[in-house]
């Protein structure tokens, strides 16, 4: 009996010494916790390395749910026709800037500018007049509308199209380097009618889709913790929420998610734009069609099918990181971050906690970016303001999944007008309130230029 | 003293399985098969796929301009069996639609569906000059095959010769003529004296390439393949099907949708076996080598499957109305495919090629 308590205590005091052993540590608070780095977009990321790697849904879904991803997915590959065509993906035009939502966002993932003087085919050009609607959206112009539709169903005249070339210039780095960045050029062509003097314009790549939900998903008080619209703290970067319109909750001062410019509350809200500014296809939310001089009230594809898309939009997992522990890379994220671009393309947020849908409730995910709006200084400015975001400024965008564009879209273009050919271009791009990362990363070595490659390369 | 011994084994397996295991030693042969598949995928599907497809397209168009230039039922039916065989080609060729072909939009601007009629109406009522820029220019619901089909088989695939108007003619040649443009820019984008897409296959696993591992570079494969099991599966015959519309079938006019489905797995076929034109080292080398079962399994489905699509005796078209429950089991037995192979085949090349 005495034997049998004395293995008993020595078992103890076995297990209990290893149980210290491995847990004796500070307790950490969740910001100072460094949660899997690989894990992006938190349970909603994937291991997928592949051209497919945009297009993955996320874990966690019912059969039900599933299915509902699986017909919004279809529905993204459709190609749109005409309303006198038999097809479940109906209401084409009659004037549109694609036929399908996978033409622009190929492999689900980001649009390639054309090369100079070549006709653009997943991009499109916004229009707006100065001032703004009773909503603080930007005012239509007349004939044309909020986007140049450069296409239309045979019959039709397509609204013009624009002339892209590129002019080169050169800028040098503190160690002797010179980089070489493509300035882009604008005209616009074959226009059905007159545009006015005045019209604003600004050029837009179609941006990747996954990890949209996450992104819809944070928690107010995530995005806002960021802003600093008044540089109160003094560190030349501001920060703020664009505040936009909801057409579908027809309320006002939403905060703007998504978006080159944030100008968009919600995937639902992104998803009937685009069906209906980029397609021409009618829906409940926006049933006239955009060519202002066509008559509308015909609703070309049903609620049913938005939602679907939707849904699809919102299930869209987001790839894993690569290469996370290797050293260069690691040193690559130090610069990062004390070159201040994390100000900016901050690491962390959570999304809110959402008892109805779980899978993307209470999630810590690493976009890399604040959602916050920036001026971006004169180089990158449209001069188009959208809500909130004026010419100067845009949304920091994530860098999420950047590393695998070359995999998934066959090329590295960066920036809304896909100007830049690499990150390095990229960043020599930044000014305004980014200036002073910018003038950092020039005065870094080769060596460590290529580390933050490195990193970016991970993401 | 047993006791005490007793003890500190089980002490010794708990700290021990608290540990981190060594890697999987990998087995040697590995790295010499996914070698020899990412050699032999460009030299041996790929590009002896893009080439007949190209020449398939040339003789399609010289023998539309012999039609246009002699409008006799022969010279159309010639015209009609070259469209059948250049088919063939490309829809095996549908088994590997990744890289340029895809970044470019070179697949939706040769095989578009379902064809836009009324518009395509519109355009031969119009004054329009067929000009290589301006098919260039169309939406790609009124250019490649299925535009062609329509002009060279009709409605119901009864076309007489007499029928097409010299408009219609001067159409059809002009979308031949685009066709062979296109086909030859994808063979372009793999052969070597072009876009050489070809050495990034070859290449994986070095910084050349854009993809940086040989298994990325499998997956590609994989999951190209996967890909149009899917789409075969669910939107060729699931739409058709599930809306009960022959509308939405693909090759209508022609009447042979179910030959591009069964060319399309036969292709999935091609590129697992890596067996087009001459054999070479496939998926089906790296699954054999660590799973023989699952080899076998995978082919038998691949067969199953090629003959189940090849042995419909009624058009498609009529068959989603009249023989439902046969269409439904084609949709089952590629279902089963797909996911043999998403659920094996894929977790395979994940664990077992570790760079």
């Amino acid at each position: 009996m005495i034997k049998t308590k004395l293995y008993i205590y020595i078992t103890f005091i076995l297990l209990a010494t290893t149980s210290i052993i491995y847990s004796c540590r500070k307790p950490q608070t969740l910001e100072d916790i460094e949660l899997d780095e690989r894990m992006s977009g938190g349970d909603c990321t994937v291991f997928d390395e592949s051209a497919g790697a945009f297009g993955n849904v996320i874990n966690g879904l019912s059969d039900e749910d599933r299915r509902v991803h699986a017909v919004g997915d279809g529905f993204f590959d459709k190609t749109f026709v005409p309303v006198s065509t038999t097809s479940p993906a109906v209401g084409l035009g009659p004037v549109f800037n694609q036929l399908s939502c996978v033409r622009c966002h190929i492999n689900e993932g980001r649009g390639t500018p054309p090369l100079s003087g070549q006709p653009y085919q997943s991009m499109f050009f916004k229009l707006s007049l100065p001032g703004a609607d009773a909503h603080g959206a930007p005012l239509p112009v007349p004939g044309y509308g909020l986007q140049l539709q450069d296409k239309a169903i045979a019959g039709t005249n397509p609204e013009g199209t624009v002339v892209i070339t590129y002019n080169y210039i050169t800028e040098k780095l503190a160690d002797g380097t010179d980089i070489q960045l493509r300035q882009p050029t604008y005209q616009f062509a074959n226009l059905y009618t007159a545009m006015p003097a005045d019209v604003l314009y600004s050029p837009r790549i179609a941006r990747p889709n996954f990890g949209t939900g996450l992104i819809e998903a944070i928690s107010d008080e995530s995005i806002l913790r960021n802003a600093d619209p008044n540089d109160v703290n003094g560190d030349g970067v501001s920060g703020k929420v664009n505040y936009v319109y909801d057409y579908i909750t027809k309320q006002g001062n939403c905060i703007g998610r998504i978006g080159w410019k944030a100008a968009v509350p919600s995937i639902k809200n992104q998803v009937a734009k685009a069906l209906n500014e980029d397609i021409g296809v009618t829906t409940s939310i926006f049933p006239i069609e955009y060519e202002t001089t066509q008559q509308g009230g015909k609703i070309e594809l049903p609620d049913s099918i938005v939602n679907a898309l939707t849904f699809y939009m919102k299930t869209l997992a987001v790839p894993a990181r690569r290469n996370v522990k290797d050293e260069t890379v690691r040193t690559g994220k130090k610069l990062f971050i004390v070159s201040g671009c994390i100000k900016c393309h901050a690491d962390k947020h959570e999304t809110a906690t959402n008892v109805s849908f779980k899978p993307l409730s209470g999630q810590i995910i690493r976009p890399y970016s604040d959602f916050l709006l920036h001026d971006m200084g004169g180089g990158l400015a449209d001069g188009r303001p959208e809500f909130d975001a004026s010419g100067f400024e845009w949304r920091t965008p994530p860098l999420w999944g950047i590393g695998l564009n070359q995999r998934v879209n066959g090329n590295t273009n960066l920036l809304h007008d896909g100007r830049a050919r690499n990150y390095i271009e990229a960043v020599m791009w930044h000014g305004g309130e980014a200036q002073s990362a910018k003038d950092n990363f020039k005065k870094l070595t080769k060596a460590e230029r290529d580390a933050l490659v490195k990193f970016l390369d991970s993401l | 003293m047993k006791n005490y011994l007793y003890v500190f084994v089980l002490y010794t397996i708990l700290v021990s399985v608290s540990c981190n295991r060594k890697p999987e030693v990998i087995v040697p042969a590995v790295n010499t098969v996914t070698a020899n598949i990412l050699n032999d995928f460009p030299t041996h599907i790929a590009v002896p796929n893009l080439l007949d497809l190209l020449n398939k397209s040339n003789e399609l168009y010289n023998n539309i301009q012999t039609f246009v230039t002699n409008p006799t039922d022969a010279n159309l039916y010639t015209t009609q069996q070259t469209w059948y065989a250049t088919r063939k080609i490309w829809e095996q060729s549908e088994a590997f639609l990744f890289g340029p072909v895809s970044f470019k939009g070179l697949d939706p601007a040769i095989d578009d569906w379902p064809i836009s009629y009324t518009e395509i109406d519109s355009v031969l009522k119009s004054s329009n000059t067929f000009t290589s820029t301006y098919i260039q220019n169309l939406n790609t619901t009124l250019k490649g095959f299925h535009p062609i089909e329509y002009m060279i088989f009709g409605l119901g695939g009864a076309r007489k010769a007499k029928e097409l108007t010299t408009r219609q003619k001067d159409y059809l040649l002009a979308l031949a003529d685009n066709l062979k443009t296109i086909t030859a820019q994808m063979y372009n984008e793999w052969q070597a004296q072009g876009g050489n897409y070809s050495l990034q296959m070859s290449s994986a696993g070095t910084s050349t390439s854009v993809y940086k591992t040989r298994k990325d570079a499998l997956l590609e494969i994989a999951n190209a393949m996967i890909g149009i099991i899917g789409e075969v599966g669910e939107e060729k015959i699931g739409d058709p099907y599930t809306a009960i519309d022959s509308m939405l079938e693909e090759s209508p006019f022609s009447g042979n949708s179910w030959k591009d489905f069964a060319m399309n797995i036969q292709g999935a076929k091609n590129v697992y076996m890596c067996s087009y034109s001459a054999t070479g080292s496939g998926l089906h080398a790296l699954t054999d080598l660590y799973n023989k079962s699952l080899d076998l399994k995978i082919t038998q489905k691949m067969d199953a499957a090629i003959n189940n699509l090849n042995s419909y005796t009624t058009k498609f078209g009529k068959a989603i109305y009249n023989e439902r429950p046969a269409v439904q089991s084609a949709v089952q037995i590629l279902n089963d495919l797909k996911k043999t192979l998403e659920d094996e085949l894929i977790p395979l090349i994940q664990t077992k090629v570790i760079n």
